[in-house]
């Protein structure tokens, strides 16, 4: 009840503070503009829902959805033995010949290696079916989000679980507050390891993670010193993991006192992230990174400023924040309405999502073509994380994502995944999909075929079949040029008799191909 | 014939260098790309780390006899070069090349302060940078990121099967890759192909309604270019050289079709996996060798008898050689510096950079002595142009294995 009134005041409150800004209405392109943003792109169904229920009240639902941390299923959370050493092996057996040692470290680390890598791509597709089910998927996207700024990647730390464990850490704060993220990443295990502060010891301090914390997670180039990142990197030191948990060995550790930021003390770790919080760039920083994720690559300075502030007034908490932007008439400027160049697993899951019938697409199928677009989920190409944007349009991945569509579209064979162009190499095909299908991966197809989808929804002229599929299928709206084309094809494959009984199968068919070259247009790799 | 040693004539020539430059080069001299549109380079790969001692053996250093009881190869089997070091027997299809001196071997090629994890080390041959992926793109990708947008080709680079290596990663300008040409296409039925190409040629017609579906109408213009040109080249080619069965060896003859075929590709990537060889390692790394030489044998010679042997220069690196001593199961371990073969008939063949040592070492490791970044330097400078020293951060004096 209280939260009711409370919600209510809000609403009022906002209506008011608004009143002096022209507020777009929030019709079907601006309801689909909020769900592509703050989700994985809708359905008409999803997108009249928002229309009906109201801007505000579709923010509040997005924001407001009971989540249960750390749910991954246990097949993804299993220990990954270290790998081996000879020396280690003769240590605790003597007796061992050379050739014996090296034989049992070879199947040792073969194993290892073997179920690290399997349950890297198992918890990949769990974590893509996710996206493609979530029912109020902006957590998920907020996820995502910060898998690209907190990069790690499972090529270094050569531990799935400590990489899922990682990716859960991001998803259960994904909403909270920044300080909370910023503060855990530090002693996160993936993390440690990845930025090598495992090696960072007083008297040999590793600068890695001292350097990027400030460059790629919190201040950004240009706003600390050199003397800054010597002097961060000896507080860090002796924050180690034992065990896949957090430990500081305190015989590594200088409890020495340092100077940075102009302030001296016997500063720990855990005071350089204060201190970096404290900085004035790094709200500045963080709001620029959420903006040219959820708003524009480029966001006007004014709205990074306003977001910053923002951000300090709500102390580093995340879904307040989010909630004034998805209200913010800026947000819907039409300049920034479906100008974002969706990354592959976006691209794959906004697909799945729409598709009729229960989203039970294959994650595992998206996140393999990611993979092979250079998307891979926990393996991002380096501490940069993923440039996005026109990035993603490369010649190679341009052909695999209307390759993916058509799998999508129209089934596929597990067996055959390698022969369908999604991109990547032969060898990382046979790898991947050995994996996949050990895990049992299966040949698919979809629930209710796009011919019969349209076939019920009783529509016959190739124009509106057309509209339908750009209406279902397309985050944003479609350009005459594209819709010309569709048209010429529609008329030429889909005969007046098209939707007779005799022809259902070839109908099916030539459907599903429309609906393919629907999601290869430019328009498909917008929202 | 053997070719006249080169290592005495090292520094003076490097000094020289400047000079050598001839009139095909103009371009290059207003640090303008391409300089030359039909030159090649071809990037090929060793990944697992190659063990340079059995690749170029120093039959010639005793040492050599006694640390390599299982893998050594005996003198008199070994292809000499000189009375020092000689190829493995298992490349005697590249002798030929030797001798009519397009094949430079560079020797004890590597970097400082090297790293022994396969990952990391092959990041930093990719990145020519000692912070392997970190330092942002490969060295490849920026170059080509360096080539202004009117003037580059979607299929400027491309790599043909295999992991896509690193070195190709650029900002701007992607490279293309696949693992068969015939499978690098959208896949439609005609009619489906005939709509997607109006999807593109469409391009301009709503008048910048919205820049980014422009944009991306381009790129989807180029790819279907890039596939078009790939497959054709692939399908229509056929070769003059009796290629292998091997992986490589389809990879490299894919190579020679886009090559031939009017694919206007400037650098070429392959890689072959393999070299891991921890144990029994003179059976593996033989048959390796042999797959390594057959394969570029057929390669150079496909292309001289197509008539693009001047076109092409061939580069081969792995990401470190292999311990000097063996370990306790017929293999070695994860060591350091190795040779570099860069051959081709524009190549100055000849040995380039002295052998490292067996008993001067670091900690049981072969001291480096040519920075590879030299090599990459004089293949900008000297073959397919740009500014190596951006690219490369840093001033990298060329070897004379290019005039």
């Amino acid at each position: 009840m209280l939260r009711l009134f409370l919600t209510l005041l809000w609403l009022v409150t906002i209506a008011t503070a608004q009143g002096a800004t022209e507020v777009p209405a929030f019709d079907a392109a601006a309801a689909e503009h909020l769900l592509n943003r703050a989700g994985f792109g809708a359905g008409p169904e999803e997108i009249a829902e928002a229309v009906a229920r109201g801007r505000a009240a579709t923010v509040e639902r997005l924001l407001d959805v009971p989540y249960v941390a750390k749910d991954a299923p246990r097949f993804v959370r299993r220990p990954i033995p270290p790998r081996t050493t000879r020396k280690a092996v003769t240590d605790t057996r003597p007796a061992l010949t050379k050739e014996e040692a090296d034989k049992i470290v070879q199947k040792s680390n073969n194993d290892a290696e073997a179920a690290d890598l399997k349950q890297l791509h198992d918890f990949r597709t769990w974590w893509v079916e996710r996206m493609i089910r979530a029912e109020a998927p902006l957590r998920e996207k907020v996820t995502l989000f910060w898998a690209g700024h907190f990069t790690s990647s499972q090529r270094d730390v050569r531990n799935s679980l400590h990489m899922v464990m990682q990716n859960e850490f991001l998803r259960d704060e994904a909403l909270g507050s920044f300080r909370t993220l910023l503060h855990g990443i530090a002693k996160d295990p993936a993390m440690l390891r990845y930025l090598d502060n495992n090696r960072n010891r007083k008297g040999k301090p590793n600068e890695n993670f001292a350097r990027e914390v400030m460059e790629l997670f919190s201040l950004g180039e240009g706003n600390y010193g050199e003397n800054d990142v010597k002097e961060a990197a000896r507080a860090f030191t002796g924050w180690n993991f034992r065990n896949d948990r957090f430990v500081l060995d305190a015989a590594n550790h200088d409890f020495g006192e340092k100077t940075l930021f102009g302030r001296t003390g016997r500063f720990g770790g855990e005071d350089v992230i204060d201190l970096l919080l404290e900085h004035p760039a790094s709200t500045r920083f963080v709001a620029g990174r959420l903006l040219g994720f959820f708003v524009h690559h480029a966001p006007p300075t004014v709205m990074v400023d306003r977001y910053a502030d923002l951000l300090r007034k709500h102390d580093w908490n995340i879904a307040p924040v989010l909630r004034t932007l998805f209200n913010d008439p800026d947000f819907y400027r039409p300049e920034f309405v479906g100008s974002r160049i969706l990354g592959p697993i976006e691209f794959g899951v906004a697909v799945a999502r729409r598709l009729p019938g229960d989203r039970k697409a294959p994650g595992w199928l998206v996140a393999f073509a990611a993979d092979g677009m250079g998307q891979s989920l926990l393996a991002p190409p380096n501490v940069r994380g993923w440039e996005g944007g026109d990035a993603w349009m490369t010649s190679s991945s341009l052909l695999a994502r209307g390759n993916l569509a058509l799998a999508m579209s129209d089934g596929f064979d597990a067996r055959s995944a390698s022969t369908l162009g999604l991109g990547g190499s032969a060898d990382a095909t046979n790898r991947i999909v050995g994996a996949l299908r050990a895990g049992g991966a299966k040949d698919w197809r979809p629930e209710i075929p796009v011919g019969r989808w349209i076939r019920e929804s009783g529509l016959k002229d190739p124009e509106d079949v057309v509209d339908a599929l750009c209406t279902r299928f397309l985050g944003v709206g479609v350009s005459d040029a594209s819709r010309d084309t569709l048209l010429t094809y529609a008329f030429d494959v889909l005969p007046p008799d098209w939707d007779a009984p005799s022809m259902t199968k070839d109908a099916d068919r030539r459907l599903a191909r429309l609906l393919h070259l629907v999601l290869s247009l430019p328009e498909a790799q917008l929202g | 014939m053997t070719p006249m040693r080169r290592r005495d004539f090292l520094a003076s020539m490097a000094a020289s260098a400047a000079c050598l430059c001839g009139a095909p080069r103009v371009g290059l001299m207003e640090g303008l790309l391409p300089t030359d549109p039909d030159r090649v380079l071809v990037l090929l790969q060793m990944s697992g780390g190659n063990d340079g001692l059995s690749t170029v053996v120093p039959f010639g250093m005793d040492t050599y006899h006694k640390v390599r009881r299982a893998s050594r190869i005996p003198a008199e089997t070994v292809l000499k070069l000189d009375g020092l070091v000689g190829l493995n027997p298992s490349l005697k299809a590249l002798l030929p090349f030797w001798e009519s001196g397009q094949l430079a071997v560079v020797q004890g090629a590597g970097y400082p302060s090297p790293n022994r994890s396969h990952f990391e080390s092959m990041d930093i041959w990719h990145a020519a940078d000692p912070r392997g992926r970190d330092a942002g793109e490969g060295w490849v990708g920026r170059w080509a990121d360096a080539i202004p947008d009117a003037s580059f080709d979607a299929n400027t680079v491309v790599h043909v099967g295999g992991d896509k290596p690193w070195s190709l990663h650029a900002r701007r300008h992607a490279a293309v890759a696949f693992a068969r040409a015939d499978l690098f296409k959208w896949h439609g039925t005609p009619d489906e192909q005939a709509a997607f190409e109006r999807v593109a040629e469409t391009a301009g017609r709503d008048g910048g309604r919205d820049d980014a579906i422009e944009r991306i109408r381009r790129a989807i213009r180029d790819a279907q270019t890039s596939s078009a040109a790939i497959r054709t080249a692939a399908a229509a080619y056929k070769p003059k050289a009796k290629y292998g069965n091997s992986g490589l060896s389809r990879q490299l003859a894919t190579i020679a079709a886009l090559v031939h075929g009017g694919v206007r590709g400037r650098v070429y990537s392959v890689a072959f996996g393999g070299f891991d060889t921890h144990t029994g390692q003179r059976a593996r790394h033989d048959a390796l060798m042999a797959d390594l030489g057959d394969s570029l044998a057929a390669f150079l010679t496909d292309l001289r008898e197509q008539g693009h042997d001047k076109r092409v220069v061939v580069m081969t690196f792995s990401e470190f050689g292999r311990r000097i001593e063996e370990n306790a199961s017929g293999g070695t371990d994860h060591g350091t510096a190795g040779p570099m073969f860069v051959v081709g008939a524009p190549v100055v063949g000849g040995l380039y950079g002295t052998h490292p040592s067996l008993d001067d070492t670091d900690r049981g490791d072969l001291k480096f002595n040519v920075d590879f970044r030299r090599v990459y330097a004089t293949l900008i400078d000297r073959w397919i142009g740009g500014d190596a020293r951006r690219i490369l951060d840093g001033d990298f004096t060329p070897l004379p294995f290019l005039g």
